[in-house]
């Protein structure tokens, strides 16, 4: 499935806005910033699950918009994988038609 | 180059996500949890003479005040102050005597003293916050140099944990 690359740009700044808003939350009382709590409430265990599900799509997007950047036709693995067993190919029928 | 950027975010955010993660599941998992270290050192409080005594409250030095702040979520947490005054040997005597300022419940009443902690007892286990809410303490401090050689700069450390019976 093809992205739009707007799109893509769109869904990586909200993740990471919801990113760190989640990590500001759970940092906050570290830091000093609001009274400690203990034991930390259940809303905690929603923040840290958050964190994580923003991360994992934050930095998946984000890699995919890195290697787009990168790469912008493509890794082409297949062609690669392709070009590479035509040159083995190649070179055993060389060695072939010597002996 | 935005390429190489965006993969530095990327691997970034895992790596500060997964650090944050491990931190956090350990206070979730944990009955016991440090809330606070507080350090008082003598240039906050002011310089002493040798062999004089002082006392410090919240009136003079306004960080005494509010000193310990935390918000339980559960009846029955209990606090423990771990402090290093017998690490203090130039001093004759030193005592931090502990007083709620803000209580939940009524069994205490703001003023009264909580705990005391002195050079032969630095430590204190435990006080019972038998109400959810939030708790304050302030500090009062009253020290008595000994005999120096020369200006001694002095620390007081206490590490304040909190624990549940949960």
């Amino acid at each position: 499935m093809k992205i739009p690359l707007e799109r893509s740009y769109a869904i990586l700044i909200a993740t990471l806005a919801i990113w760190v808003a989640s990590l500001t939350l759970i940092l906050i009382p570290t830091i000093g910033l609001t009274t400690p709590v203990y034991p930390p409430r259940p809303s905690y265990a929603y923040q840290l699950t958050l964190l994580v599900v923003t991360a994992a799509i934050a930095s998946a997007f984000s890699m995919y918009l890195g290697i787009k950047h990168l790469f912008p036709d493509g890794l082409k693995i297949r062609e690669r994988l392709r070009s590479l067993t035509d040159k083995k190919n190649i070179n055993a029928s060389r060695n072939s038609t010597k002996d | 180059m935005a390429g190489l950027l965006l993969i530095l975010i990327s691997l970034s955010v895992v790596g500060v996500s997964a650090f944050v993660y491990q931190q956090a599941s350990l206070t979730i998992t944990q009955t016991i949890k440090e809330v606070a270290t507080i350090t008082l050192k003598n240039s906050d409080l002011g310089d002493l003479k040798e062999g004089e005594s002082k006392a410090y409250t919240k009136a003079g030095v306004p960080n005494l005040g509010d000193a310990i702040s935390i918000t339980t979520t559960e009846a029955n947490v209990y606090l423990h102050l771990d402090s290093d005054l017998d690490s203090l040997t130039t001093h004759a005597s030193y005592s931090i005597t502990v007083k709620f300022s803000a209580v939940v419940g009524t069994t205490y009443s703001v003023g009264d003293t909580a705990c005391t902690l002195t050079i032969a007892s630095p430590d204190y286990s435990s006080m019972d916050l038998d109400a959810a809410g939030t708790w304050k303490f302030d500090f009062e401090i009253t020290t008595t140099t000994g005999s120096v050689d020369s200006d001694v700069p002095s620390t007081a450390t206490v590490i304040v944990l909190a624990e549940s019976t949960a």
